[in-house]
């Protein structure tokens, strides 16, 4: 009994489905990209009409190439629907509209595309392909999505309530861990194969291959005597991998307690982002570090997000944005809800100012009629911000709003965005849940 | 040369493998057929990737060197790639002496070229319905960037720099500050003249 339990604990123990949110997002929004860049030259690339026919596709690869969708569309208007419907499917599953379907569908129409293809425009197919098939496969999609936002926004609207995270059982996770593993270690035995990245002078090498470097001579040689740094980064972070096969409970009987498996991934992790951020700034090749990026961002845990929050909320402690809200005004409670799902560093208390007793808790003095006429926010400080300058202040508590922040100081955004925010306040009361007649 | 799986004299094996190349993917209109038979012959038990990097790169490599359209999982393992080079093309003056009107540098590429890799793929069709050898088409291309007249001598040279791993010292700056234009190896690839656009 005791082993089905450890084996049941080892493939089906509830993890967040945060990380595959996030790899979804990824995936699906890198395949949307690099696709798009090549728009132009889709016809010549996979249709009869391009270099190469289907018959003499098939007659070069004979009975080699897996099946493709592109086995039966061979005119040019065929493989524009196809490339369309892949570019659609691609959006959504970034989007995460029907996560399931539009996962399937981009990782077939994927796969085709880059089956027929006779060009590698791209780097890093393989792997593209290899994260897209842990995602068809994993048991929930839906962190971060549309489909589970309109979910919510339907639980919340009868209830007040929101769900709870999405969760998934752990052998998908390890699956892809066991994946990523491979890829690095097996790239580093490779190297070990190597004189150069023994030696150290290997980065020094591929960061001046004048194929695909990205930084102009003159800064390559003057960084050229410290490169050994970043063939031993390279070499250590790839190594490093091996780790993780251990046991957590024999890496801590062998290290006396100093390692710990979870923080070993979360560092590896980390650093992964970083390698691959480098490759990506300093190299051109292809989607190969956005696509490694993505693999990792799937291996993130609860645990991690909490620790990114814990960061992020090291100097704001447990203190509160009281958002005074209308909770009679259905746009406002559409917005409240936005802001809700976007508010990943928990730093929102939601107060329907209708509710004597919670506004007077806030703030005793703000008057019923000026919270009538503009959205109020009171920060931890005491300061009280309304209407456009409230949204904008909220903007630097909300990480994917981070962008525009620096946009609405931009001069005259202030003036337009209180123009419009007083058109739309003195309008909400027209707004049913779904629309608005501004 | 190529560190690794590649090694490769680009010197005239470029222009053997166009006719190939030109074979291959039908580009050849002398039997008026689509297809024409392939040269090169596939290997049995080739996993997803295999048939492009088995049958098709072989004949179209030194086609993806030029516009730099290729990948490999192995491109920096055991070693990264150590031979690196680009593409002069260059007119005859008329006191007989050559000058460089284009050069595929990376670092000597605006906008546009960088480009170029887009503009060539688009244009293929065109070097397909003429039947141009690439030299040729690119040469057609060049001399009408660059306005030059027809009939005028046009050749295009291949420089390269080869870097030994064991005898250079990599990691001095000064290696590299000093690679060009000393140790460029030099060799001319093509030479034609420019066509009547007419």
């Amino acid at each position: 009994m005791r082993f089905i339990r450890a084996i049941d604990g080892f493939f089906f123990r509830k993890i967040s489905a945060q990380g595959f949110g996030l790899m979804r997002i990824l995936w699906g929004g890198m395949i949307f990209w690099f696709l798009l860049l090549q728009w132009p030259d889709v016809t010549q690339l996979y249709s009869n009409e391009g270099f190469l026919t289907h018959e003499a596709f098939r007659h070069l690869v004979g009975d080699t190439s897996y099946w493709n969708v592109l086995d039966y569309v061979h005119s040019p208007l065929g493989v524009r629907l196809v490339y369309t419907a892949l570019l659609i499917s691609s959006f959504c599953t970034m989007v995460g509209i029907s996560c399931r379907l539009s996962t399937i569908v981009t990782f077939v129409l994927y796969a085709s595309i880059t089956e027929r293809g006779w060009l590698i425009l791209l780097g890093g197919h393989a792997i593209t392909k290899s994260a897209g098939l842990v995602l068809m496969i994993a048991p929930n999609l839906q962190a971060f999505s549309v489909d589970r936002a309109v979910r919510q926004w339907r639980m919340w609207k009868e209830t007040r309530k929101l769900m709870a995270h999405p969760s998934m059982s752990i052998w998908i996770w390890r699956l892809h861990l066991l994946q990523i593993i491979c890829i690095y270690v097996a790239a580093f035995w490779e190297k070990t194969l190597g004189l150069t990245w023994m030696n150290g002078s290997a980065a020094a090498i591929a960061m001046h291959n004048t194929i695909y470097s990205r930084w102009p001579e003159w800064l390559l040689n003057i960084i050229t005597p410290y490169t050994p740094l970043l063939t031993g980064y390279t070499m250590i972070f790839e190594g490093a991998w091996m780790l993780l096969l251990i046991p957590s409970s024999w890496l801590k009987k062998i290290s006396k307690g100093m390692l710990d498996w979870g923080i070993i991934l979360r560092a590896l992790v980390l650093s992964g982002f970083v390698f691959h951020l480098g490759i990506e700034l300093s190299m051109d090749i292809g989607h190969f570090s956005i696509t490694m990026l993505t693999s990792l961002a799937g291996l993130l845990l609860l645990r991690d997000f909490d620790a990114f929050r814990a960061t992020f909320n090291r100097k704001w402690g447990e203190k509160k944005i009281h958002i005074l809200y209308d909770d009679k005004c259905k746009l406002c409670r559409r917005t409240t809800f936005m802001l809700m799902m976007m508010d990943f560093l928990h730093r929102f208390d939601m107060v329907d100012f209708h509710h004597v007793g919670k506004r007077k808790k806030v703030d005793p003095h703000l008057k019923l009629e000026d919270l009538d006429k503009a959205m109020h926010i009171k920060m931890p400080d005491g300061k009280v911000h309304k209407g456009f300058k409230a949204m904008r202040v909220l903007t630097a508590h909300i990480p994917p709003l981070w962008p525009l922040y620096p946009l609405l100081h931009l001069p005259g955004i202030s003036h337009a965005g209180h123009k419009t925010y007083e058109i739309v306040a003195h309008n909400r009361r027209r707004c049913t849940d779904e629309y608005c007649e501004i | 040369m190529f560190a690794g799986a590649y090694s490769r004299n680009l010197e005239g094996a470029l222009m053997g493998r166009v006719h190939a190349a030109s074979q291959t993917l039908g580009l050849c209109n002398d039997s008026g057929s689509i297809i024409c038979p392939p040269q090169q012959q596939r290997s049995d038990g080739m996993a997803v990737n295999m048939p492009f990097n088995d049958t098709v790169a072989p004949v179209f490599e030194d086609y993806m060197e030029f516009f730099k359209i290729w990948q490999r999982w192995n491109m920096f393992a055991p070693n990264p790639m150590a031979s690196f080079h680009f593409y002069v093309a260059e007119v005859r003056e008329q006191n007989g002496e050559w000058r460089t009107f284009k050069t595929y540098h990376k670092s000597g590429l605006g906008l546009r070229d960088r480009w170029y890799k887009a503009q060539i793929i688009r244009d293929l069709p065109l070097y397909k319905q003429h039947n141009f050898g690439l030299h040729e088409y690119l040469m057609s291309l060049d001399c009408e960037e660059h306005s030059i007249a027809p009939n005028r001598d046009v050749r295009y040279r291949v420089i390269r720099n080869d870097v030994y791993y064991e005898q250079d010292d990599i990691l001095s700056k000064k290696f590299w500050s000093d690679v060009m234009p000393e140790r460029w190896h030099d060799s001319v690839m093509y030479e034609g003249v420019c066509p009547d656009p007419s």
